[in-house]
């Protein structure tokens, strides 16, 4: 079954590459011309860029992917407890509520001093 | 292991697949132009062809035969695939994805999904989540701030909204106990009365948010809002490597009209007179108006805004939704 | 066929892994690390084991390796600044020789595990049977996750903090 869906995402991964080759050599069919200017990065028009794209980003943005590593994970074992609800029964939904509780408890810590307000 | 037939007919339904959704994709383009000219009184695209429907194939030529520039100083390898895989992660999810009730042809019965599987949610939802290579390596490869400033944004946004909907297709799963995308629908046969969307309202609301999210659909545009940051991620790319993105995210968008419409509209099932075929693609059709119709109808939100309304508001609604549904059920 | 799949998925794990290692700019080896994770996904695939498939694509490929070039992309190194590694192809002629006696321990590690007599269950590998696997015999260790993954957001957040104020 597994299988299945491999050879499948193979193929049409395969396909997906295929076409956009395919879409990418029709470039080659209209005219070219070198300029200049063409090949300068884009600033609205203005002939000199302003700033460049070294600067460094606030670490906000770092911190939200980790947060999204660890509630990925989370997210991954809820979902073989969803699966089993009713065979596991309360004990389930309790072991999954206390697991559920521990991170609320971080997310609760992460409101608490502020590191998700964005000013 | 495998049959040659089984090739064959995954050949097929592939290659099928893959082309419809790219011509429908590129049709809903046009769709896009019509609904929101006719939203602000305007008529749209008119002079090419009848009603302006030749106006398709006059964008497509014109894309097509634009000249492929790569700006300076951009990283090259990194900057010519990342538009391949934006493209190529869209249509692989479709993969496991349902289309059509099962119909016989010529005495052969076909089933419209190129995979069935017995975790095609999870399996959607993985490569979905390997799609945002494509705006991330766009972003940084670009060497302009705006490609940066914008792939930060949508990495950024794609990654607390996959929390949301991977939190709130929770709930639905829950009461129905699979992961495959055919029980799921099965699970719905009686009408309109059995849809979950009246038993998962709250998980419907916050599946569909999410889901204008991922395909970074106005209101939650953010990432490519002309007025703040240029066109965001693809600002430096021109002819069809940046027709790559637009196709990838008409495709998404057909994707999630799909899901959405499975999971909790009662998908493919027969209603009524109407077949269930038909209903789907009423369904979908319904789903990609609402996406323009939002689009026409909503002011832009602001990214801290999207941050706040996505952690403190719809995450732990979702959670709530789980326990909630969790105690319902038991 | 099945044979055949897997000697491609392994060529591109070992491609990818190689790439990781050999290639110069950080992003390039994050790139072909993904490339090993995908592989490794197709090999879980082809063992039946669903859960561990969709895991590798989404934790690893989707958020993990995100963070890596999200991180790589922020810190921004230029090419300048990388460090110069002359004897690269030397040292890791050298490393591959050292690690070839660990290798060999892996191998007979190996060839020393019990051949499985009775054929495994069905369903063995996929979602529904691991979950009341998990959340039955392995109770402890599940919980414990959470409290590993609480530390680690703790931890995550002081950091991200730490040069902000």
């Amino acid at each position: 079954m597994s299988e299945n869906l491999f050879l499948a995402s193979c193929i049409v991964a395969f396909l997906t590459l295929f076409l956009p080759l395919l879409f990418l050599a029709s470039a080659r069919l209209g005219p070219r011309s070198e300029t200049k200017n063409k090949h300068m990065l884009y600033e609205s028009g203005i002939s000199s860029p302003i700033g460049t794209s070294e600067g460094r980003m606030s670490a906000k943005f770092y911190l939200i992917a980790i947060l999204f590593v660890l509630f990925d994970v989370e997210i991954i074992f809820m979902f073989p407890w969803a699966l089993n609800l009713r065979e596991l029964g309360f004990l389930g939904l309790f072991e999954m509520l206390t697991f559920i509780l521990l991170l609320a408890a971080g997310l609760w810590y992460v409101y608490r001093i502020k590191a998700l307000s964005w000013q | 292991m495998f049959d040659t037939a089984v090739i064959i007919e995954t050949v097929v339904k592939a290659v099928i697949v893959v082309a419809v959704i790219a011509a429908l994709a590129g049709f809903a383009t046009f769709i896009e132009r019509k609904v929101l000219a006719f939203m602000q009184r305007r008529l749209g695209p008119m002079h090419v062809g009848p009603y302006g429907l030749l106006q398709l194939a006059a964008d497509g030529i014109k894309l097509f035969t634009k000249e492929d520039i790569i700006p300076q100083n951009a990283i090259k390898p990194i900057f010519m695939i990342a538009p391949v895989i934006a493209a190529t992660t869209a249509f692989v999810a479709m993969a496991a994805v349902p289309y059509f009730p099962e119909f016989t042809l010529f005495g052969y019965t076909i089933h419209p999904i190129i995979s069935d599987i017995n975790v095609a949610l999870l399996y959607v939802m993985g490569v979905a989540s390997v799609g945002i290579y494509g705006p991330l390596l766009a972003g940084m490869s670009s060497a302009n701030k705006w490609s940066l400033l914008g792939a930060a944004r949508a990495v950024v946004q794609m990654l607390s909204f996959e929390v949301v909907s991977g939190l709130s297709v929770l709930a639905p799963i829950m009461m129905i106990g699979s992961l495959s995308l055919i029980d799921i629908n099965d699970a719905q046969t009686g009408g309109i009365g059995d849809w979950l969307i009246w038993k998962q309202p709250l998980a419907f609301v916050l599946f569909a948010i999410a889901g204008f999210m991922e395909t970074n659909r106005a209101p939650f545009d953010t990432v490519e809002f002309e007025a703040e940051i240029v066109a965001g991620y693809a600002t430096e790319y021109s002819g069809m490597r940046w027709g790559l993105f637009f196709i990838g995210e008409y495709a998404n968008m057909i994707t999630i009209s799909v899901l959405v419409s499975i999971i909790f509209m009662g998908g493919y099932n027969a209603f009524w007179f109407i077949p269930g075929g038909l209903m789907m693609l009423l369904k979908v059709s319904f789903w990609i108006f609402l996406f323009l119709w939002v689009r026409a109808a909503w002011p832009h939100v602001r990214p801290d805004q999207l941050m706040w309304v996505c952690w403190k508001v719809l995450m732990p609604l979702s959670v709530v939704n789980i326990v909630i549904t969790g105690f319902a059920l038991l | 066929m099945n044979d055949f799949l897997f000697i491609f998925l392994s060529f591109f794990a070992l491609l990818g892994a190689f790439g990781m290692i050999v290639l110069h700019q950080p992003v390039h080896s994050a790139l072909s690390l993904i490339v090993t994770l995908l592989a490794l996904a197709g090999l879980f695939a082809l063992l039946n084991a669903s859960f561990l498939f969709a895991v590798q694509i989404i934790v690893y490929a989707g958020a993990i390796l995100t963070l890596f070039i999200f991180i790589i992309m922020f810190l921004n190194v230029k090419e300048s600044n990388l460090p110069k590694e002359p004897n690269k192809t030397l040292y890791l002629f050298l490393g591959g020789i050292v690690l070839i006696p660990l290798n060999l321990l892996v191998l007979r590690a190996f060839y020393a595990m019990p051949l499985l007599r009775e054929p495994l269950a069905e369903d063995f590998g996929e979602i529904k049977p691991l979950g009341a696997e998990l959340f039955t015999k392995w109770l402890l260790p599940f919980e414990l996750i959470s409290l590993l993954l609480l530390v680690a957001l703790i931890g995550a957040v002081v950091f991200a903090r730490k040069d902000e104020v």
